[in-house]
């Protein structure tokens, strides 16, 4: 069987692609990668699939074992990726042989990194989906953490041949530990008053260490309700909603998230910022700056052209 | 045309419908109406609906369609929607052992109301319950129904493990917990059911909009039907407890 052996999981590595749409009306997360930008990349670099599940790696870097020649690529945090000890560049393809070995270093910036590599991980699909759902313990390796010791199969050859190797600084994403995030006004925006929102707009929020998969818990000037209750008959969430709790502080709900909750929903990151929200870790702060849904949506649609242009541009 | 929605943007690649202000049946199938009319339409672009007591909201990709596309189209849908029908929905038993190490916090429970462990199982699995909604864990359903008579509060210190099937009351609200958890219910019974299975033909044994019983069983029983649930014979449509 073609894998890879996971010689040392990091501090919390899971399988992860596109995520696991169509079921939240079932109560079940999407999941998926937190930061699609760097995902997406790293499967380019490497001729995969746009959906091909790879790792994701959070604040330090697995070792993994290469029992076959393939072509990896590493994305987003830069944790100081090594091959056979060696130091080996981000945002690449990389060429291995059996018996490499890939190991990092330790943490230089961001928090998640991507190692795509070519095939992709072929772990069972759980609901249309190889993401790992920790909360729900489904999907990916078992529906956990990887540990030492784990075999994980890969998809047979590559999608495409004719790949890109490379990526110029403008395409990778510039990973920062105080990210200005743009937002949009969310359904309950009106329940805050004046001083709130302007703490929102005008206020560097520090990243908690309660932070995980499912959400980044912030801390700041808080946020008070002033119309109405501090809870909202639960409602539906999508990914980057920022929920204030009722101690006035938000919170950034993120690919594990519920599908459902019943804090007010004051805005959303836009989707082409929520990879900025992936790279933050605990002590980081965040700063919001207010945009309309349609610059939010013209945005991703820049974001995806230039994308489309790099998958081909092979 | 008929205004009684509000379409309302929840970030750029989803928004909501808002139905109405309160949980009762009557917002609730108007939720449900809305899904139904929705999804018949099979509208590009729509990826994922999350009904919940009194909105619906749509999730797309916006490289595909816009809110205000979507909000067009879907505004032309609601004419007529009083007069769609809903299809009947299912009733589903489900079988509990209460009290004991299944439900360990039962005796506390009858204190606090001052009745009788029996009157507590009693008015618990008396009424026909209505799922409004899933959320919070894969499979939890919102129940409406549940009689005052035995609401308590949530326990002081939350319980650090609580194992999948268990039965709670939490305030006016009672659930099934659906895989293992912390939390802090008062717990009152067990089911063998198991009400998310990735492994089974459907995984989620409730949709919104069924209706749920709770049948006392004893030990027996529940060992019978852990047993047949262990084995895949457990069909939700089929199974019923006379």
């Amino acid at each position: 069987m073609v894998s890879i052996c996971i010689q040392s999981p990091g501090r919390m590595t899971t399988v992860q692609d596109s995520g696991r749409p169509g079921y939240q009306r079932y109560g079940m997360s999407v999941s998926g990668v937190m930061d699609a930008h760097s995902y997406r990349l790293a499967n380019l670099l490497v001729g995969n699939h746009p959906g091909a599940a790879c790792l994701e790696a959070t604040l330090t870097g697995p070792e993994i074992l290469f029992n076959f020649p393939c072509t990896i690529a590493i994305t987003g945090a830069d944790m100081d990726p090594r091959k056979n000890g060696q130091p080996v560049g981000l945002w690449e393809s990389i060429d291995i042989s059996g018996g490499d070995r890939l190991s990092f270093a330790g943490l230089k910036s961001g928090c998640r990194t991507y190692i795509a590599i070519s095939g992709g991980i072929d772990v069972p699909e759980v609901m249309g989906s190889r993401s790992t759902c920790l909360p729900a313990r489904t999907g990916g390796m078992e529906g956990r953490v990887l540990k030492q010791g784990d075999e994980l199969p890969l998809g047979k050859g590559k999608a495409f041949s004719d790949h890109l190797r490379f990526l110029f600084e403008e395409d990778r994403l510039q990973v920062l530990t105080n990210p200005t995030l743009r937002i949009i006004p969310g359904p309950e925006v009106r329940r805050f008053g004046f001083e709130g929102i302007r703490n929102l707009l005008t206020s560097a929020y520090t990243v908690s260490q309660h932070s995980n998969r499912m959400g980044l818990r912030l801390s700041g000037p808080a946020i008070p309700v002033v119309n109405g209750t501090a809870d909202i008959i639960s409602a539906g969430i999508s990914p980057g909603t920022i929920q204030v709790s009722g101690d006035g502080q938000p919170i950034v709900l993120m690919a594990d998230r519920q599908t459902t909750g019943g804090y007010p929903r004051i805005a959303h990151v836009a989707s082409v910022d929520l990879p900025l929200v992936a790279q933050v870790k605990p002590g980081d702060t965040l700063r919001f700056r207010e945009i309309s849904l349609e610059t939010a949506q013209s945005l991703l649609r820049e974001q995806e052209e230039r994308f489309e242009y790099l998958a081909g541009r092979g | 045309m008929d205004q009684k929605f509000r379409y309302i943007p929840s970030g750029d690649s989803a928004f909501i419908i808002k139905a109405g202000d309160d949980i009762s049946p009557g917002t609730s199938q108007l939720v449900r109406k809305l899904l139904i009319r929705i999804e018949n339409e099979q509208i590009p672009g729509i990826i994922d609906y999350i009904p919940s007591y009194n909105e619906l909201m749509v999730c797309y990709n916006p490289l595909v369609t816009g809110f205000s596309e979507l909000s067009a189209r879907l505004r032309s849908l609601e004419t007529g929607l009083d007069n769609l029908e809903l299809p009947e929905s299912s009733v589903i038993h489900v079988p509990v052992l209460y009290g004991g190490d299944a439900g360990p916090d039962l005796a506390e429970v009858a204190q606090i109301h001052h009745l009788s462990l029996q009157e507590v199982i009693d008015i618990h699995s008396s009424p026909e319950y209505l799922v409004y909604m899933l959320g919070f864990m894969p499979g939890f359903c919102y129940l409406g129904g549940m009689d005052d008579a035995i609401a308590t509060p949530r326990k002081a210190t939350p319980r650090v493990n609580i194992p999948a099937g268990s039965v709670g009351i939490a305030g006016s609200q009672t659930g099934i917990y659906p895989i293992d958890s912390p939390g802090g219910w008062q717990l009152i019974g067990k089911t063998p059911v198991r009400l998310f299975d990735p492994d089974r033909e459907p995984v989620f044994l409730f949709r919104p909009g069924d209706r749920l019983r709770f049948i006392p069983v004893n030990e027996e029983k529940f060992h019978t039907i852990s047993i047949e649930v262990a084995q895949g014979k457990f069909d939700r449509n089929k199974y019923k407890i006379s």
